[in-house]
């Protein structure tokens, strides 16, 4: 037998007796990783007033026409988060995700509020169904449908997710993370995240959430577990 | 201001719980104002954090208080609650399960405040062994489902089938030849040569801190040269982020070990092979987990390196379960742990000065009187560095926080730990060998 092993085990701390690496550094978790849908939802920036307004009033400004928000951009700019916000704060209102394949779930047409997740996969059946619905809708999408939303008797708002956002909303998104990670709350200005970086994240990863989340992730555990620097340099 | 303040006190903060044990304590609230609590919650949970989506697990909640609180007055609540025997507590890179006590205080129009406090758990069973009765009775008890099942899958099978005759010849080019083309490559060319190739691990499942023990034979169906035959040894964190087709799956290596089984070699038909090798699981080995989106994986993968012709690459995945001694005492631990930021001050600094001998000398003086407590993996492979003296005590071991390679010396041959192992205890830095970014160091004391 010829035994020439190296051994490198990249684990940053012991299993099972060890205390968490995280709590060394005033967390309890990395700040970034995926959170519950009840946590993304409270943790989330969006301001819901004027989205709220629209579906409510709109229909009383325009009789004719019944009120459709449309989120609009790519993976990973927040689209499903604005849906859960919305859903949260709309009683009765029902979101249904389409997956790429396997079966399309019904639309609930009996719910005072119609949440679309993921439109753009609807099948011409489902859609059509969609669109004679009578009440507010809410799309999130990667394909502009305002054509057919209007055609159907709906006011359509988009909102282009993908739009570049203010520094400041990108700093709280992820401020809003690291206060629910930390242990202790009061020591948030110590891991704070300024709007310098922030926008210099906007900026590299084109104003995309998860891919900066992604980044932070690692350089947070690379924080955690080689004592690298926090904030990271971008 | 928050109308009241809820945090946790342990009875034994540093306790490692198993098999189900019962954490008690205090729930501590600090009331700022006139309150109504509509219900003080205390909990005990685990849950994942990390790259995947959080898996958790609820143990039990228990009611410790309704009722009036008054401004400016502290409350203890006590509670005991068991915990979960499974999964145990583990931290790694992209995969975290922590458990946790909470409580939370329902207040009416008011955000409800909540105190959490993390324990320890460990098991010496695999997740089979600790999987609650009730799971196994509602299994037996499934088998009017499983058959109306059955026949709704037989129903839907055969409506699939029906479509399918449409569409066969299509799926066959697309998806099958591709395929085809892959086993033809990776499994048919390479058996050719190898024939049949088996590999054998014992025990199954291994413990941490034991040594997999693993066979690898195959034989050779005509006369043929190697490269060589390794075996490689991984630990891979796979998480799955998001849902359906919006699915991501992370995966990280966390553990990898490479051996050489069999270097460049001639075969004779007909000649066979059975090659052995050893793999000793480290005592802090991560134990193998299957929780719903969140799972650790223990792999050993084959190499046959044939030259001119496609490798044959055979995987067996394994299970690591937890080792039966936690290899750390919680004071031991939480010394490291304090000592750590300092000890990776002076490892920068070790670092950064290695061009600098003038420096480096100014380093090594400044911490002589230094102890350390660290927590190491023992490598003993040191024959490429040179310590001071090859046949004195020293042992190689790798400082997993930092990945720093330390030489410590020991008083006695028999004090040096075995390979594979941990060895925890205070060191005191004596030196550093710049070429090889190691630190010498003696080793004053173990627990």
């Amino acid at each position: 037998m010829i035994h020439s092993g190296e051994l490198r085990d990249r684990t940053p701390v012991a299993t099972a007796a060890s205390p968490s690496p995280y709590a060394v550094v005033g967390f309890w978790r990395n700040p970034f990783g995926e959170l519950t849908r009840d946590e993304r939802v409270r943790l989330a920036v969006v301001e819901a007033g004027p989205l709220l307004h629209y579906l409510h009033t709109t229909k009383t400004v325009t009789p004719a026409r019944v009120p459709a928000l449309q989120f609009l951009g790519d993976c990973g700019y927040g689209k499903t988060t604005n849906l859960l916000v919305l859903e949260s704060l709309l009683p009765g209102a029902r979101r249904v995700y389409y997956p790429e394949t396997g079966p399309r779930p019904k639309l609930p047409l009996d719910s005072p509020v119609l949440i679309v997740d993921e439109a753009q996969r609807m099948g011409w059946w489902r859609r059509r169904e969609m669109l004679k619905y009578h009440g507010p809708l809410v799309i999130g999408t990667h394909k502009d449908l305002t054509a057919c939303l209007v055609q159907n008797g709906f006011a359509v708002w988009t909102i282009d997710v993908a739009q570049s956002k203010p520094s400041h909303v990108v700093a709280d998104a992820l401020n809003r993370r690291i206060a629910a990670s930390l242990l202790d709350v009061e020591t948030l200005p110590t891991y704070r995240i300024e709007d310098a970086l922030a926008g210099r994240l906007n900026e590299r990863f084109s104003g995309n959430l998860r891919r900066m989340e992604a980044f932070l992730y690692d350089a947070f555990q690379s924080y955690v577990s080689e004592s690298s620097a926090w904030p990271p340099v971008v | 201001m928050a109308a009241c303040r809820v945090t946790i006190e342990l009875d034994d903060p540093g306790k490692v719980y198993s098999d189900g044990d019962v954490v008690t304590g205090h729930v501590v609230v600090v009331s700022n104002k006139d309150v109504t609590c509509n219900g003080l919650i205390a909990n005990t949970e685990w849950a994942t954090h990390g790259r995947g989506n959080v898996d958790r697990g609820e143990v039990e909640q228990a009611e410790l208080f309704r009722g009036e609180w008054s401004a400016g007055q502290t409350y203890r609540y006590p509670f005991q609650l068991p915990t979960a025997a499974w999964p145990p507590t583990y931290y790694g890179s992209y995969l975290n399960v922590s458990h946790l006590v909470k409580a939370r205080a329902k207040l009416s129009w008011a955000l409800d405040p909540e105190g959490k406090a993390e324990i320890r758990v460990t098991a010496s069973d695999t997740a089979a062994q600790l999987e609650p009765p009730r799971n196994q009775q509602t299994a037996k008890a499934g088998w009017f489902l499983s058959a109306i099942i059955i026949l709704i899958l037989v129903g839907a099978v055969g409506m699939i089938v029906m479509t399918a005759v449409f569409w066969l010849p299509l799926v066959l080019i697309v998806l099958g030849i591709p395929m085809l083309i892959v086993w033809f490559v990776r499994t048919w060319l390479p058996r050719l040569y190898t024939g049949k190739v088996e590999i054998q691990l014992e025990p199954q499942p291994v413990r941490a801190g034991e040594t997999l023990r693993g066979t690898v034979s195959f034989g050779s169906a005509r006369r043929f040269s190697i490269n060589e035959v390794r075996i490689s040894i991984e630990c891979i964190e796979q998480c799955v982020s998001g849902s359906g087709s919006n699915s991501t799956t992370h995966r990280t290596t966390v553990v990898t070990h490479e051996q050489q089984l069999l270097g460049q070699a001639e075969l004779q038909a007909g000649e066979s092979q059975s090659l052995e090798f050893e793999f000793a699981v480290p005592n802090h080995a991560p134990p193998s987990l299957d929780l719903r989106d969140n799972d650790v994986i223990w792999r050993a993968e084959l190499t046959i390196d044939i030259p001119s012709w496609p490798d044959l690459k055979q995987r067996l995945d394994f299970a690591v379960v937890p080792s039966s001694t936690p290899d750390l005492s919680d004071n031991t631990m939480a010394e490291v742990m304090q000592s750590r930021s300092w000890l990776d001050e002076v490892l920068e600094q070790l670092s950064q000065s290695a061009d600098d001998p003038e420096r480096l000398r100014l380093v090594l003086d400044a911490i002589a009187e230094n102890e350390f407590a660290v927590n190491l993996t023992v490598v003993n492979d040191y024959t490429e560095y040179e310590v001071p003296d090859p046949n004195d005590a020293w042992m190689e071991a790798l400082d997993e926080l930092s990945d720093v390679d330390f030489a410590v010396r020991f008083a006695a041959k028999s004090d040096v730990p075995a390979e594979g192992s941990s060895w925890r205890g205070t060191i005191r830095i004596t030196g550093y060998l710049t070429e090889d970014s190691v630190v010498v160091a003696q080793a004053l004391a173990s627990p």
